[in-house]
Parts: C-alpha cells; sequence; structure tokens
C-alpha cells in the first residue's frame, strides 16, 4: 500500500498527469483461443495506467514529448486457484503527427506474476482421473520490451490510445506481441 | 464523451479462465531450464516411426510450443539418440536411472501390464513424467496403439503435451490448451494457461539481459519487491532528470 501512495505523491507533482483505463491483449496471434485453432486476437482484461506528458524541444526533432507511464494488468479470472497481475513501466518518445495526434516510441518493462493457493484439483487423465495441484507460491517474470503507439484526442480531455509492445524483440522463436487499446483522460487541461 | 469511454472499455472486458496445474504439490522442475532432450533407440514398430523420426518430432514440439513463450526461459535442446531399452519400463521410480540428468528422454514403450492397460487401451497416446531432476516420455507403443491415426501436427502436439508433464506441469482444464488431457483436432498454439504453467515454473529475467533482473520469489518474499521498488526509483528518477533537462534547455 505504501508503495501505491508514493507512485501517487510522485505524480501529483508532475504536471499534465493523465489517467489511462483499457484493455490488455496479451500475446496476440501468438496464442490458441479456441478448440478450432483460432487465435487470441481481442482479449481485453482490465488496465489501469498513470501517465504524464513531459515536453521538450530537441535540435532535430522540434517540438517532441516524453510519456512516462506506470500501470497495472489485472487478469480476470474464473477459478480461484491462482491469479495473474502484471505492472509495467513505460518510457516513450513521442511527436504531434496532426493537432489532435501524437505518435510514441520507447521501451517498456512487465513484470508477470502469478500466484496461488496450493490447492489440489482432480482432473482427467487418460481414461481415469488423478489429483494435479495449483500453483502456491508467487513467481514474477520480467520483460523489457519495444512500445510503438498512437494516440487520437477527441476533446482537450480524452483521447483514445493504442499500443503495441514487442516481446523478446531479438529472439526469432519467442518473439511475441501484445497491445493496449485505452482512453485517457487529462483532467488537468 | 467520458462516459461513453468508459461505458466502451468496460464493454471490451474478457474474462479468462486460469487453469493450469502442476504435476507435483511442491512443483517440482528441472533445477537447470536448458533441458537436453534425448530419444531411445528402441523400436517403435507399432507406433510407425524411426528414431530419428521422434528426434524431428521432439524438436519441432520444442521450437513450435515450449521455447517460444516469452515470459519463460525454459529452452530444450537437441539431444541425441542414445542406446537405451525403455520399451518395457512400468513406471516406476528406478526406470528414471537410465536417464541423465536435467535430461528428458523420450522413447517408445509396449508396457501392457501397468502403463498402457493390458494393451486393451486405445485412448492413451502417451505418458511423461518427471522425477529427481530426470524426465520420461513413453510413446504407446503397443499393438493398439492409436499413434498411427493421428496426424503428423497431432504427433507432435502428443510429444509436446508429454514433454510439458516432464518438465513439471500438470492438465489444464481448458479443452483448448495444450495440456488438456484430450488431444484436440487442431493444437497449433500454446494457450495462456500452457504459457503461464512455463512461466510459473521457469520464470524469466527478460528479452534484454542487461536491463533485467532474474526474481524467484516465495510468496509475499522480499525478491520482487525489492527489485519492482528499485525499477520504480529508477523510473522516477529517469523522469525528474528529464524534467531538469528540459527546464536547462529552455
Amino acid at each position: 500500500m505504501k508503495n501505491y501512495l508514493f507512485i501517487l505523491l510522485l505524480f501529483s507533482n508532475i504536471s499534465l498527469a493523465s489517467y489511462t483505463l483499457g484493455g490488455y491483449s496479451e500475446f496476440t496471434f501468438n496464442t490458441q483461443g479456441d478448440t478450432q485453432g483460432g487465435r487470441n486476437i481481442i482479449s481485453y482484461v482490465p488496465q489501469l495506467g498513470l501517465s504524464t506528458i513531459i515536453p521538450y524541444d530537441l535540435p532535430l526533432f522540434g517540438q517532441s514529448f516524453l510519456f512516462p507511464e506506470i500501470g497495472f494488468i489485472y487478469h480476470t479470472n474464473t477459478t480461484s486457484a491462482y491469479s495473474k497481475t502484471q505492472f509495467y513501466l513505460l518510457l516513450d518518445f513521442g511527436q504531434k503527427l496532426t493537432e489532435t495526434s501524437v505518435w510514441r516510441l520507447g521501451f517498456g518493462t512487465f513484470l508477470s506474476q502469478i500466484s496461488g493457493d496450493g490447492s489440489t484439483i482432480v482432473l482427467n487423465n487418460g481414461g481415469g482421473s488423478a489429483s494435479f495441484y495449483a500453483p502456491k507460491e508467487t513467481k514474477t517474470s520480467i520483460n523489457t520490451t519495444f512500445d510503438l503507439g498512437f494516440e487520437y484526442s477527441f476533446d482537450s480531455k480524452n483521447a483514445l490510445k493504442l499500443m503495441g509492445y514487442v516481446f523478446s524483440p531479438f529472439s526469432t522463436l519467442k518473439r511475441s506481441f501484445s497491445y493496449t487499446l485505452a482512453w485517457v483522460y487529462y483532467p488537468a487541461i | 464523451m467520458s462516459k461513453l469511454f468508459l461505458f466502451i472499455t468496460l464493454l471490451l472486458f474478457s474474462i479468462n479462465c486460469l487453469s493450469f496445474t502442476l504435476n507435483s504439490s511442491t512443483g517440482d522442475h528441472f533445477t537447470d531450464p536448458n533441458v537436453t532432450v534425448d530419444i531411445s533407440n528402441n523400436s517403435c514398430t507399432n507406433a510407425g516411426m524411426t528414431s530419428d523420426e521422434l528426434l524431428t518430432m521432439a524438436m519441432q514440439a520444442a521450437e513450435l510450443y515450449w521455447n517460444s513463450i516469452p515470459t519463460c526461459k525454459l529452452n530444450l535442446k537437441k539431444g541425441s539418440i542414445v542406446n537405451v531399452d525403455i520399451s518395457t519400463q512400468t513406471g516406476v521410480a528406478a526406470d528414471f536411472n537410465v536417464v541423465t540428468d536435467n535430461h528428458i528422454l523420450v522413447g517408445c514403450n509396449a508396457d501392457t501390464t501397468k502403463l498402457f492397460k493390458g494393451g486393451s487401451d486405445k485412448t492413451t497416446l502417451a505418458l511423461g513424467a518427471l522425477y529427481n531432476n530426470k524426465g520420461i516420455v513413453y510413446i504407446n507403443n503397443t499393438p493398439n496403439t492409436p499413434i498411427p491415426s493421428t496426424s503428423e501436427a497431432q504427433k507432435v502436439a502428443t510429444v509436446a503435451h508429454e514433454m510439458g508433464h516432464a518438465f513439471g506441469l500438470g492438465h489444464s482444464q481448458k479443452e483448448y490448451a495444450l495440456m488438456y488431457y484430450q488431444l484436440g483436432l487442431i493444437q497449433e498454439r500454446l494457450s495462456y494457461d500452457d504459457m503461464d504453467g512455463c512461466h510459473y515454473l521457469y520464470n524469466r529475467s527478460g528479452a534484454v539481459n542487461c536491463a533485467s533482473v532474474d526474481i524467484d520469489s516465495k510468496g509475499s518474499g522480499p525478491g520482487s519487491r525489492n527489485n519492482f521498488i528499485a525499477l520504480l526509483i529508477g523510473f522516477f528518477g529517469l523522469i525528474i532528470s528529464c524534467k531538469y533537462i528540459t527546464k536547462r534547455i529552455g
């Protein structure tokens, strides 16, 4: 809890803070989503983010922005045996495309955490059944991502943001793509 | 406008079934995520495949499925065809004595007493298990084996499923998961469930190694929290630095 208060205090000191509420679709195209071999293209799980815009001028690029963002993704589930949550930190560089749109490019870090209650689950096994076990520890994986995004403002307070994240960009086997589609709200503008 | 956005966003949310399981209550897995896959050279006549074909299939299974998960550092490596006969093993602990440490041995088995139910079993394609840092996958090579009636893709998925057991995973409740107890008609990729299971057993540090940290914590222990706080401090340090530089430039 102290960590979250700490984050909120830091953000309260930053001008142009914004809130992001959206859906996160993990490893799109790389995962199977039904028994017919269909892939998970739209599989939104709730994502909540806090971000800010830091404007600055670069000699070659002109008016540019830094978009630091911190967020939380909660994987809703229908069982109570284990849960999955993700935290992310993004630091993107961006520029205006038009008066109402910006593109952004940068790096992100995703912390994916799985934890469970260690309960015993009886499942089918061959012709009979057998006991299997839910996870009982907390395990976290950290992934660095390349980010690419586009944000379109509908008015002074509301924008729609599409962000893509490339996981394991240097590995041909593990390279995967996730994305978020989110509503961004700028309360201070 | 804000209410409309909120409504649309909430409408898009989906609920997934998170249901991977583990083979053992203690979450047994290989101590080294670089696991070598060997093939037994005993006969696979009834299953209709050679040891070379089985080795090719095992590597396809590794690359198509388990080696492709960004959040899992498991790396199933190609081993060799070894002169070990597992065709008459009956699924006891001593069977694992013929397997090299941190290896998975894949081979055909025709045991009709325990493993494949008196030879009348026409549904079990294969079996897999992990014990003492060693994994075994038995392909059903009994006279009634259903293996020849499956497609090549299903054979690869079957080997991948059993390798999942051999590195510590249990079954999933999700019908389209590779680790579901029954083989689906089409199993081209892993499901979220399979990926989460591999992530849990072999959590990884990241794609850009110099910028990431390995974390393996128990419960709510200090491992992940300390690293996360370190990342947060670095992150906000960067923001404050940028603001300072911006002011200086301005």
